[in-house]
């Protein structure tokens, strides 16, 4: 419990000191489990574009803005220590919002597949590459429930 | 400022942040509903200053809980200053002698200080921050934008060029501001504009209240110490 709680009592403040490739989480569901996944899709991919009404009430209400920071650090830390907790707890993020019907998924879908992209800037372009592809995992049913 | 006042500031503030940060987590479906309505119900106990310092306890214990469920901070930076915070408060609430109280809420005002100081630091001895390309990179392709029409930002690349200086210099010259009361509270007064800012601009809203929750103790530390 000391390491979690060091870092915040000793802090080192070192925020933004150097912008590193940046993960992207991808989807795709599967009809059996040796499908070859080939219909990626990006999970709760950023708005084109959000009015400054809205804006100014994420400053006080912004769960999922919060949740999508999460999921970025947590992706940050499986492509970081390969972490099995950190593949979980993507996929249990994934599954819930297929069991509370955020995300659909067709009557003949019974699993799915996330992957991390990494975008980084290499002699003035912009790459991007494939960094991690999970295990397949089951698809919960709509009422509930999780991987 | 007295300290007992900055005290009071600082938790009537951080009780606020923390108790919207708990219903956030309430209306998502994956909460641990126990906890976190176990925390809005501390958080509002420190706003109200009731039995503040076993709040705070119990607020340090349950984010500890939550420090070991995520494997870190769920949201970065903003959490470890409001763990920090209620290490602090607490110890102002339950030590002794009036200089150890002071000790540990000038603590809280130190970090603040260098939470600025260490972040302009990082970010002025990195080229790709003095060339302003840094700043580019989190527009063009880091997750943080809220919108895809932000990213045309990265196609202005003398205004991030200022802007990063600015960012920068003001962070190096934050803890300047102690000198001066009326410096401090302009200084102030910017910064909370920065965090807003960067809740607009990146999402990222609860640094904006967690860190102004830990302004009075700077106010109180320089009339303490000036």
């Amino acid at each position: 419990m000391l390491n979690y709680l060091l870092p915040a009592l000793l802090p080192s403040w070192r925020f933004f000191d150097f912008i590193g490739p940046s993960p992207r989480l991808e989807i795709c569901l599967l009809q059996h489990a040796g499908d070859v996944p080939s219909q990626w899709q990006a999970f709760r991919p950023s708005p084109q574009h959000i009015s400054w009404l809205a804006r100014f009430g994420t400053l006080l209400w912004n769960p999922r803005g919060n949740e999508a920071l999460y999921l970025l650090s947590t992706s940050e830390k499986l492509l970081q220590r390969q972490s099995a907790a950190a593949q979980m707890e993507i996929a249990r993020r994934i599954a819930a919002a297929f069991a509370c019907g955020e995300i659909v998924a067709s009557s003949q879908d019974r699993f799915f597949q996330f992957r991390l992209l990494e975008i980084e800037r290499d002699d003035g372009v912009l790459h991007t590459q494939t960094s991690f592809e999970s295990p397949v995992f089951f698809l919960p049913h709509r009422s509930g429930g999780g991987v | 400022m007295t300290l007992e006042l900055a005290i009071r500031c600082c938790e009537i503030l951080l009780g606020f942040a923390l108790a919207q940060q708990s219903l956030e987590h309430l209306a998502m479906p994956l909460t641990d509903r126990l906890l976190f309505g176990a925390r809005l119900l501390l958080a509002l106990m420190m706003v109200a200053g009731i039995g503040a310092a076993a709040a705070e306890a119990l607020l340090l214990l349950t984010s500890a809980i939550i420090l070991k469920r995520c494997d870190g901070p769920y949201n970065g930076g903003s959490d470890r200053l409001a763990v920090l915070m209620l290490f602090c408060l607490l110890l102002a609430n339950i030590l002794p002698q009036q200089r150890w109280r002071e000790l540990a809420l000038g603590y809280l005002a130190a970090q603040l200080l260098l939470s600025y100081a260490m972040a302009g630091w990082v970010k002025i001895v990195n080229p790709d921050w003095r060339n302003g390309r840094a700043l580019n990179d989190v527009f063009a392709f880091s997750a943080y934008p809220v919108s895809e029409r932000l990213r045309a930002l990265a196609q202005r690349p003398r205004l991030l060029f200022y802007a990063s200086w600015g960012v920068m210099l003001f962070e190096l010259v934050f803890p300047l501001s102690l000198f001066d009361v009326r410096a401090l509270y302009v200084v102030l007064a910017i910064a909370a504009l920065f965090h807003i800012a960067n809740a607009l601009l990146f999402g990222l809203n609860r640094f904006v209240w967690v860190w102004i929750a830990a302004y009075p103790s700077l106010l109180w530390l320089q009339g303490r110490v000036m």
